[in-house]
């Protein structure tokens, strides 16, 4: 069982995710933009981040950023449904901003839990 | 020496013999036995002291032989002499005259001497001068006479004959002539009446004996003498002589051997006959007196009808030259002789022309006899002539009517006819010289200043120009000095007849030289035009041109050219296949009739050299046209750019668009795929397996991921425009995306791989390469179907000087590009459909089946790297997209797995 922060401004894709992680053991805190994430992660000190890039108020990448300052070691998984530039340059730019993992909305459940168990083996369930 | 020694007698003898001989009045003197003179008279003194010729003076101491030999005598016979001088010296009485003459102070003086031998021992002569003068003068005029006589006898082969009063011959003088010498004897003594009485010729008037027995003059007797069994032909003249008493004394006269002459005659007659019709004779009143036989075939009238008329009485006035009948009364008048007098008669009862030749005859005292001539009957010759002639003034007339100068000139290069033009053009003054030689109207050309050349230079014009007339060939043109221009066509005859024919040409050159200048200027004028310049007259054949019509054209100079019908030159563009090669004789016909339509035409048409030639036709005036053909590749390649450029942003601004529209859908569908796929997945594994719903949520992941896949080409789509992914190897990228393809393509399509361009690296990432041979060859693949059929992907590199880098206008002609193509044998693309074919979402698939952005998105790709694609549709459909070719980072590139270092997007 691994802490999960998720953030990510569609509320329908949170409970997906949600849904998903928690049938996978996983504990899930939800924010609905970055800051709110930025400020969830100082409370809840999750083991795992998963942040969709582009969201209202401060978006995925600026996120990443601050959670890298605050907790360079974190474990981020970015994700995106891709945007007027494409998915592929901001996942890309997350990547090297530190994310461990990216991914492109929309992808199979399985893959997210894989993703998670890959990352975290110690919390797999 | 004094008288008494001489005499030895007393002093009163020698006073009285002195006195005896003074008595004597005339010149006397005294001679010793020695023949010495002792004494003269008072007269000889007298006439001594006159200063007389020496030789005629009686002097004391002459001697007689001297006396009597005293200078100029004249008249006394040698033996005469010797006889008085022997006679004194055998001291016989002797008298005898010594006579001498002598010139004193020009006058002439003659002298008789006497001398007499005196009786008795002293042996002494008395000699008297007589003075003779008076007489002498009489006696020498007769001597001279007959001198003259003997020196004629001596100088003219004529006989001097004479006859005594009995009519016999009797000798004058020794003939000198060999023949008369012989033939004299035995003339002499015989009888002249019985000589010459029996001579007749037809050509003596009287008989000789009439005229012997009357006495009067013998003319022209002839009469023959056989001299050693030789008939000749003697002529005798002579004249009677009658003493102071009117008795007749004989006759005196010539002879001449006229053999010789009469039968010269004879032939000369011969020959008159011959040449002639027939021979004549008129006496001194012009009446016929003789008129030999005609030849045979010649009409002409007897000789009894003739002979004693006149001439000039059978002469037909109306056919007769009134002036040549003046000139031929005058000739007869004045005893002249005529020639070639033609006369027409009408004594035969029909009309004759006759032509009469004559000469005068004289007698030996220039008396005129008549006239001796020949006569031709030249009625035929004269009317052939007439007709001649009224041909030659009809020709006359003719020619005289000729807007041209025309003259004609005879065998001998002699002026027949000329007409007023013809001399006119000659600008010599005066009348025309009819009769004159070419050679000498050409010399005189100098004289009025028409050639103002040296002596030899205008020689050898002068030979030249009758070399060309005896030899003519084609017209030549005649310069003048005073500025005309002759044309001069001359024609030379079978006959020798030579016609020459001048026209003044000089308006028509000053008119040419001005059409010349004008030509030349247009001429310039067109060769300097930047447009190819035709005009083509009425009848549509060129006029003019210029150099660069052809060269505009490609069309051969040979072909545009004066005088070539344009149809000729846009037949041979027909067929070159300028106005579409699959019926260029039908095409030709039908631009020709297009022009002709209307006045004003224009047409643009590409030309094998890759230019764009304007057509501009326009009708002229007097219905000729003038054709503008100009180059307007520059113009049609600008608008063209324009127009690709506006093309080109429109399609960006639209990409722009659409890929703006297409981020932001995509971005929500795929957080909204999300959930449903998410969400739908975990509802399924809630449902056991089995469970309808079950399959009824996987048809919902089914949907969704088909909704992916879609979103996935639009975020493709859109991310346009943003940096490609780094430069690939092409044959590698290409080889990788012909997997995918061949794994989407339907079994009966059969792919093939040609690959031309190895370690060729291009701007384009492996991926995007992937992208384009994907999109291109499903939709090759699609457009086959399910046809059986051969998709071909090839790579090459595209050598520098192949066209298509000159043509488009997206590449830069600078760099190195690679091809990729990608070639079907499908149905190819329809024409209406070709200018949309890269437009987004245009498709031409069913609804459902394509999205119609693949090519839109290939298209993208292609650009944004400085690529572009050609479409070929001969058959099937063939994309070649050209591909900017990094040179300096090829050799690198090659080390690399194009695949490995992009897989973001897998």
């Amino acid at each position: 069982m691994a802490r999960i922060l998720l953030i990510d401004d569609d509320e329908t894709v949170r409970y997906a995710l949600k849904q998903v992680l928690e049938r996978a053991g996983h504990q899930v805190e939800e924010a609905s933009d970055g800051l709110i994430g930025i400020e969830k992660f100082g409370v809840h000190q999750p083991d795992l981040v998963i942040t969709d890039i582009i969201m209202p108020n401060q978006e995925g990448i600026e996120t990443i950023i601050k959670l890298r300052r605050l907790a360079p070691e974190v474990l981020i998984i970015a994700m995106s449904g891709g945007g007027r530039t494409g998915n592929r340059d901001f996942l890309a730019m997350a990547e090297k901003l530190g994310a461990a993992k990216v991914m492109a909305k929309p992808f199979r459940p399985k893959e997210l839990v894989e993703a998670v168990a890959a990352l975290l083996p110690q919390a797999a369930a | 020496m004094g008288v008494g020694t001489v005499i030895g007698t007393s002093p009163a003898i020698e006073a009285a013999a002195q006195d005896m001989l003074d008595a004597i009045d005339i010149p006397a003197a005294l001679l010793d036995s020695a023949r010495r003179v002792v004494r003269v008279n008072a007269a000889a003194n007298a006439f001594a002291g006159d200063d007389s010729t020496p030789g005629l003076r009686l002097v004391e101491g002459q001697v007689w032989p001297d006396l009597c030999r005293a200078s100029d005598a004249v008249g006394t016979g040698a033996s005469e002499l010797e006889e008085l001088v022997t006679g004194i010296g055998e001291r016989r009485t002797v008298s005898g005259a010594v006579e001498y003459a002598a010139q004193r102070r020009g006058r002439f003086k003659a002298f008789r001497l006497t001398a007499r031998a005196l009786a008795g021992d002293g042996g002494w002569v008395l000699v008297i001068q007589i003075d003779r003068t008076r007489l002498g003068v009489a006696e020498r005029r007769l001597l001279e006479a007959e001198q003259r006589l003997a020196d004629i006898s001596e100088l003219s082969s004529d006989w001097i004959w004479g006859t005594d009063e009995e009519l016999r011959f009797v000798e004058l003088s020794a003939p000198r002539d060999a023949f008369w010498r012989r033939v004299q004897p035995s003339l002499i003594g015989r009888s002249c009446a019985e000589i010459l009485g029996g001579c007749t010729s037809p050509d003596i008037v009287e008989a000789g004996a009439a005229a012997i027995a009357s006495r009067r003059p013998i003319r022209d007797c002839v009469t023959v003498i056989e001299v050693e069994g030789k008939p000749h032909r003697i002529r005798f003249r002579g004249k009677p002589l009658f003493d102071s008493n009117g008795s007749f004394r004989g006759y005196f006269g010539l002879a001449a051997d006229i053999t010789n002459t009469y039968e010269a005659e004879s032939r000369l007659q011969a020959i008159a006959e011959l040449s002639s019709d027939w021979y004549w004779q008129t006496d001194a009143e012009h009446r016929f007196t003789y008129m030999s036989k005609a030849n045979p075939g010649v009409t002409r009238l007897r000789s009894s009808d003739i002979l004693g008329r006149r001439r000039i009485d059978t002469i037909d006035r109306a056919r007769t030259d009134p002036e040549a009948l003046a000139r031929h009364a005058d000739d007869l008048a004045n005893h002249r002789p005529f020639r070639d007098f033609v006369y027409g008669s009408s004594n035969l009862g029909r009309i004759r022309y006759l032509k009469v030749s004559g000469n005068p005859r004289f007698d030996r005292e220039g008396r005129f006899q008549g006239h001796v001539g020949t006569a031709s009957d030249v009625t035929a010759m004269i009317e052939a002539q007439e007709r001649r002639e009224s041909a030659e003034r009809r020709l006359k007339a003719a020619v005289e009517q000729m807007p041209s100068g025309v003259a004609i000139w005879d065998p001998d290069d002699r002026m027949m006819i000329c007409n007023e033009e013809y001399w006119k053009n000659s600008g010599i003054s005066g009348p025309a010289p009819i009769g004159r030689t070419f050679e000498d109207l050409a010399r005189s050309f100098r004289s009025v200043g028409h050639a103002k050349v040296d002596d030899v230079s205008f020689e050898s014009k002068v030979q030249a120009r009758l070399k060309l007339h005896r030899d003519p060939g084609s017209a030549i043109e005649l310069p003048l000095a005073n500025g005309r221009v002759l044309q001069v066509k001359e024609r030379r005859f079978d006959d020798g007849t030579t016609v020459s024919v001048t026209t003044d040409i000089t308006e028509l050159k000053v008119r040419e030289r001005a059409i010349a200048q004008q030509r030349t200027l247009l001429q310039t004028t067109l060769d300097h035009i930047t447009d190819g310049i035709l005009a083509i007259d009425e009848g549509w054949r060129i006029v003019a041109v210029n150099d660069t019509f052809a060269e505009l054209l490609g069309v051969p100079d040979e072909l545009a050219r004066v005088g070539t019908h344009l149809a000729s030159v846009i037949e041979w563009l027909a067929q070159r296949g300028d106005y579409g090669s699959d019926r260029p004789n039908v095409s030709a016909g039908k631009i020709v009739d297009a022009i002709a339509a209307r006045p004003r035409w224009y047409d643009e048409r590409p030309v094998p050299s890759g230019r764009v030639i304007s057509w501009r036709v326009r009708e002229m005036q007097n219905g000729g046209r003038i054709i503008a053909v100009a180059d307007v590749s520059e113009q049609r390649q600008a608008e063209q750019r324009r127009e690709q450029l506006r093309t080109t942003m429109g399609q960006a601004q639209k990409l722009e668009a659409i890929s703006r529209l297409a981020g932001g859908l995509a971005h929500d569908l795929n957080n909204m795929l999300l959930p449903i796929m998410t969400l739908t997945e975990m509802a399924m594994d809630e449902l056991p397996a089995g469970s309808p719903a079950r399959d009824d949520l996987e048809r919902v992941i089914g949907a969704a991921e088909h909704a992916r896949g879609l979103v996935q080409r639009l975020l493709t789509f859109s991310r346009i425009g943003t940096q490609s992914g780094e430069p690939a190897a092409i044959d590698l990228s290409v080889a990788d995306a012909m997997e995918l393809v061949r794994a989407t393509a339907g079994p009966d399509l059969s792919v093939r791989l040609v690959l031309r361009a190895p370690k060729i690296v291009v701007r384009l990432g492996a991926t995007e390469i992937q992208q384009v041979v994907m999109n291109l060859g499903l939709n090759a693949a699609q457009a086959i179907g399910d046809r059986p059929g051969t998709l071909t992907i090839e790579t090459a590199l595209i050598e520098e000087d192949d066209d298509r880098l000159r043509g488009n206008t997206d590449l830069d002609s600078a760099r190195r590009y690679a091809r990729l193509s990608v070639i079907d044998d499908g149905p190819g693309i329809p024409p209406e459909v070709l200018p949309r074919i890269f437009d987004p979402f245009f498709t031409t698939k069913p609804v459902g089946q394509g999205t119609g952005l693949g090519l839109a998105v290939v298209h993208g790709l292609v650009s944004q790297v400085g690529g572009a694609i050609e479409i070929i549709c001969d058959g099937g459909a063939r994309f070649d997209v050209l591909l900017p070719i990094v040179e300096s980072i090829a050799g690198q590139q090659n080390e690399r797995n194009p695949n490995g270092a992009d897989s973001s997007d897998r």
